[in-house]
């Protein structure tokens, strides 16, 4: 396996720690105390397909996804609905999506997308399963991003 | 006089708000709100360019009825829209697919995620090629 397609704990962190800045100006670290956070209820999800095949998971609690819509839209959180913090979330999880295949594929990236949907996937880790994640604090926040791969035959 | 302001703007894509985002940037490069359309995919696109004269479309690739590149490979098909200007905003990647998409003429891409600055500055460049 080439250095292209690894992708450890901190290489996702900071892939993003870069969408929310460039998409949203959101501000994130990866949390020195993930039990302070508060629990996530919110979740979105996209695949992946290629050399390998995967998926994304975006788990995050309903307040970051309301921070993230009034962010995006630049208006006040108290008027984002609900729908729009699905949509925001979705919408994250499509790009952070489309981050980690770069990150996977470099400049002869083979890897494509499927369209973000809500939810999680029930996930049974086997030895053919590549996990990574991070937890991060975005402004008092959780985020958490998991990335599944099943490792090419 | 700023030629954009001239400008009709299509955003197509299937997040209601990314397309907000985004014709928000429309509206900094100096579109006229009024002169800024959206829709959710490439049918709903292909419905607005029969009814209304569009410079630019801004095109997300992965949607679901109608994906950008079924609509890219549709607009050229039609005499009266295969000039229309497309740059693709999207989190593509695939080296082949992004290939194709030049091959059925579009101008530029912009991963996202994109700073709203640099989508200004590339709007504001293809724009202001066009005569008023």
């Amino acid at each position: 396996m080439d250095a292209s397609t690894l992708l450890d704990q901190h290489a996702l962190a900071r892939l993003v720690i870069d969408a929310l800045e460039r998409t949203a100006f959101v501000l994130a670290d990866p949390s020195p105390a993930p039990d302070a956070l508060p629990e996530a209820d919110t979740f979105a999800q996209i695949d992946f397909h290629g050399p390998d095949n995967g998926r994304v998971e975006l788990h995050a609690s309903r307040a970051f996804a309301r921070n993230l819509a009034a962010s995006i839209l630049g208006t006040n959180a108290a008027e984002i609905t609900d729908l729009q913090c699905e949509e925001a979330l979705r919408e994250l999880a499509n790009i952070v999506g489309g981050s980690v295949i770069t990150a996977l594929g470099g400049s002869d990236c083979r890897f494509s997308l499927g369209l973000p949907r809500l939810g999680r996937s029930p996930h049974a880790s086997g030895a053919a399963e590549l996990d990574t994640a991070c937890i991060l604090d975005a402004e008092g926040e959780r985020l958490e991003v998991h990335c599944h791969r099943a490792r090419a035959a | 006089m700023n030629p954009t302001l001239h400008c009709h703007v299509l955003v197509v894509d299937d997040s209601p708000i990314l397309r907000s985002a985004i014709k928000k940037v429309v509206k900094l490069a100096g579109v006229p709100e009024d002169r800024i359309f959206e829709a959710g995919n490439g049918v709903e696109a292909l419905e607005v360019l029969e009814t209304v004269w569009i410079d630019l479309v801004l095109l997300d690739l992965n949607m679901p009825v109608m994906d950008g590149e079924q609509f890219a490979r549709e607009l050229r098909n039609r005499p009266d829209m295969k000039d229309v200007a497309v740059v693709v905003v999207s989190t593509e990647a695939n080296r082949e697919r992004l290939e194709r998409m030049r091959e059925l003429g579009v101008e530029h891409t912009l991963r996202k995620p994109f700073e709203p600055e640099a989508l200004c500055r590339l709007i504001s460049d293809v724009l202001g090629l066009k005569p008023a």
